[in-house]
């Protein structure tokens, strides 16, 4: 027996007539899961300590005369579980009934509805009973009342399992709610001036099984099922929290476009467990807001929109332009800690063969808040990878502090999908972006330094793009394309390939895979590694 | 499988040489044409636009006719936007903008509301996926018209501005 048996005891026990094997300390309902069975639950959460309060999960056990919870009841050796015994089937069906009684039929307006315990519990094998209860002696209790400063709470519908409660407490470290009154009046409140206001307050809401808590920023929005999800990584800092990005489709009547409603968390124990900050949560709103929709160019100071073949002959023409007239040495190229690996790897190329060029870097964004569970000080996805691709200036080339300082020796600067007023100084920055001759930026959004652009590119946010993201500890990760770029934007990969086609160059078009393989093959800590290998988990390296 | 051509030449004699066919035919058409030259009250042709069924004959209370939405006492939809007809509906031709609502006992209420009635089947799904009796498709109104696409997005006013069509 290896040392490794030794040290965790495994019992034998039944379930529903199925013999299975389950490590000491292991509760019931998580053994039952494990072999496919189901045990409907609501209190137990995997993340959270047990608290065995709602009762759904009551299991007969032989040889104890009553039924016990399978959320807290560790396995023993021998014994035998039915969870679908006459007696447990009455239990859980009574105790159905009993969370039902004063919950408000509200299911219309309610925000859960579609995702909710309750209706899942009630419309399979647990309910379908006649309420017995009349709808007017149900109790009434405050109804939206906001929390927090992203929750909104109703009490009726709350069926108290106390899993945000117990998440504040141990995930969040910031007790900010709690239990009052008793019997049929306990319910859900602050403590006295407090709000339900830490850094992680919207992942209540998901942990909520019922409708009681909602999240402000996606309430009334749109109904869950209407929502597509891909997995992909949380932009807003450089943790790399894996998340759902949901979408709806496009709509027959009004013709709106495919957009981003939500970013849900998406379990990852090696990364974010199941947790997402509320930040990151809201960092979706760039890809619906303030995109740059089409290429522009400036034209008696107005910036005009143009078509991609114009801007990019424009391109084509003033770069050269500069190249011929004062050298590759008095041209810039700025990458970004935002960008996938493979847009900054092939910004590099693009420097190197088309720039020629030694003054390369890349910008760092935001720098803000950050703490020891998910938050990360730098508001990046992609410094990491950044660094790890070498993107740094040249034999005799400047690096962005340089470049952005007013003594730059430039006359023309690329920069792609970064904003260097987030960095560098605001004053500084903009003289220096003044001086210039040509100034291209690459963006999906429209920022302050816009203002300064020769030529406008539009660019596609994460959500639109396969590519990876390395996070702060080296993980590497998967952004799977959630939805089409809108029309006129482009990837930036696919953006640097047409520009280095117009001037000359000899780039075929490849997939963000195969530009994967190039790094993997260039860069010895990501040697052997492609997407298949990355998976949808990420790989550390 | 063996083809089996059906020989459809007629059967018997007199069907075989075809005129006598012809004329038995043309006696049934005259017979109809001279019955109702002479009796024309019992035509049963609507003379539509100038004569309508709901005035002639009245509509079923089962018809199906263009969508309404219908209203509380106090004037505002009956509606809460819980997206239940936009589900139910097979052509995805209903859409709906909820929003919160500034009066306390109404949580939520469409902002918008618009149904495509040329996407539209006429199914009668909505209404039976309506759980709040808001969307009905009793105003009688079967006609249709308009100038031009963009006009056929009927909007909540429209909507709630049309009544019930026919009487009980």
């Amino acid at each position: 027996m290896s040392a490794r048996n030794q040290e965790i005891e495994v019992k034998n026990l039944t379930i529903n007539g199925q013999a299975l094997q389950a490590e000491d300390g292991t509760v019931i309902l998580e053994a039952a899961r494990s072999i496919g069975i189901f045990i409907p639950h609501y209190c137990y959460h995997p993340k959270l300590s047990i608290a065995g309060c709602c009762r759904m999960c009551l299991v007969e056990i032989q040889g104890q005369p009553k039924l016990q919870p399978a959320c807290r009841t560790p396995v023993e050796e021998g014994m035998i579980v039915s969870t679908d015994s006459s007696k447990a089937i009455r239990a859980q069906r009574a105790q159905l009934e009993f969370l039902l009684l004063n919950h408000p039929i509200d299911c219309p307006i309610c925000d859960q509805a579609g995702e909710c315990g309750l209706q899942d519990f009630y419309m399979m094998e647990f309910g379908q009973h006649k309420s017995r209860f009349a709808k007017e002696e149900k109790i009434k209790r405050p109804k939206a009342v906001a929390i927090g400063p992203h929750i909104v709470f109703d009490a009726e519908r709350c069926i108290l399992c106390t899993r945000c409660i117990r998440f504040c407490i141990e995930i969040a470290k910031q007790p900010e709610i709690g239990t009052k009154n008793r019997g049929n009046h306990s319910q859900i409140t602050t403590f006295p001036g407090q709000q339900l206001d830490n850094p992680y307050s919207i992942n209540t809401v998901d942990i909520c099984p019922v409708g009681a808590l909602t999240s402000k920023d996606f309430r009334f929005k749109i109904r869950p099922w209407f929502l597509y999800s891909t997995p992909s990584v949380c932009p807003g800092c450089a943790n790399g929290c894996n998340i759902f990005i949901c979408i709806n489709k496009k709509h027959y009547v009004n013709l709106q476009r495919a957009q981003i409603y939500r970013l849900k968390p998406k379990e990852n124990p090696e990364v974010n467990d199941c947790w997402l900050c509320d930040e990151g949560r809201l960092s979706y709103k760039l890809v619906n807001e303030n995109r740059v929709l089409q290429p522009h160019i400036r034209q008696d100071g107005q910036l005009v929109l143009v078509s991609w073949e114009r801007a990019i002959n424009e391109i084509k023409n003033r770069v050269q332009k500069i190249l011929t007239e004062y050298g590759p040495q008095r041209i810039g190229a700025l990458a970004s800690s935002k960008a996938t690996n493979e847009a900054n790897y092939l910004f590099k190329k693009f420097a190197h063969e088309v720039l020629e060029t030694p003054n390369l870097d890349f910008l760092k964004g935001l720098t803000g808040y950050g703490d020891d569970f998910l938050i990360r000080e730098d508001k990046t996805p992609n410094t990491r990878g950044a660094i790890d691709l070498e993107i740094g200036p040249g034999a005799g080339g400047i690096g962005a502090a340089e470049m952005l300082s007013p003594a730059n020796p430039l006359k023309g600067l690329w920069i792609m999908g970064a904003e260097p007023t987030e960095s560098y100084d605001n004053e500084q920055v903009n003289e220096a972006l003044a001086s210039l001759e040509l100034l291209i930026i690459q963006t999906s959004n429209f920022t302050a330094s816009c203002q300064w652009a020769h030529i406008i590119l539009p660019s596609a946010t994460f959500a639109e793009v396969d590519g990876t993201f390395i996070n702060y500890k080296g993980r590497v990760q998967r952004v799977f394309k959630a939805m089409q770029p809108r029309p006129e934007s482009l990837a930036n990969e696919v953006i640097l390939g047409r520009v280095a086609r117009a001037m000359g160059y000899d780039w075929q078009e490849h997939t963000p895979a195969e530009i994967m393989r190039q790094i993997a093959a260039e860069i010895p800590r990501y040697h052997g590694l492609d997407y298949e290998k990355i998976g949808d988990k990420g790989i550390q390296t | 499988m063996a083809m089996v051509v059906k020989d459809n030449n007629g059967q018997g004699f007199l069907e075989k040489i075809y005129i006598p066919e012809i004329i038995r035919g043309l006696l049934v058409t005259s017979r109809h044409f001279f019955k109702n030259l002479f009796n024309i009250k019992q035509v049963p042709t609507i003379y539509y636009p100038e004569e309508r069924t709901e005035v002639k004959w009245g509509l079923s209370p089962r018809w199906r006719g263009r969508h309404r939405l219908t209203r509380k006492d106090d004037g505002m939809p009956r509606c809460t936007a819980c997206m239940l007809c936009a589900t139910a509906c097979p052509s995805h031709c209903i859409y709906i903008e909820p929003t919160e609502s500034a009066d306390p006992a109404v949580e939520k209420y469409p902002a918008v509301f618009m149904i495509d009635e040329l996407r539209c089947v006429f199914c009668g799904l909505c209404v039976e996926a309506c759980p709040c009796d808001a969307i009905r498709m009793d105003s009688g109104i079967y006609s249709l018209t308009e100038y031009s696409r963009a006009n056929f997005l009927y909007e909540k006013d429209v909507l709630m501005a049309t009544e019930r069509g026919y009487k009980d």
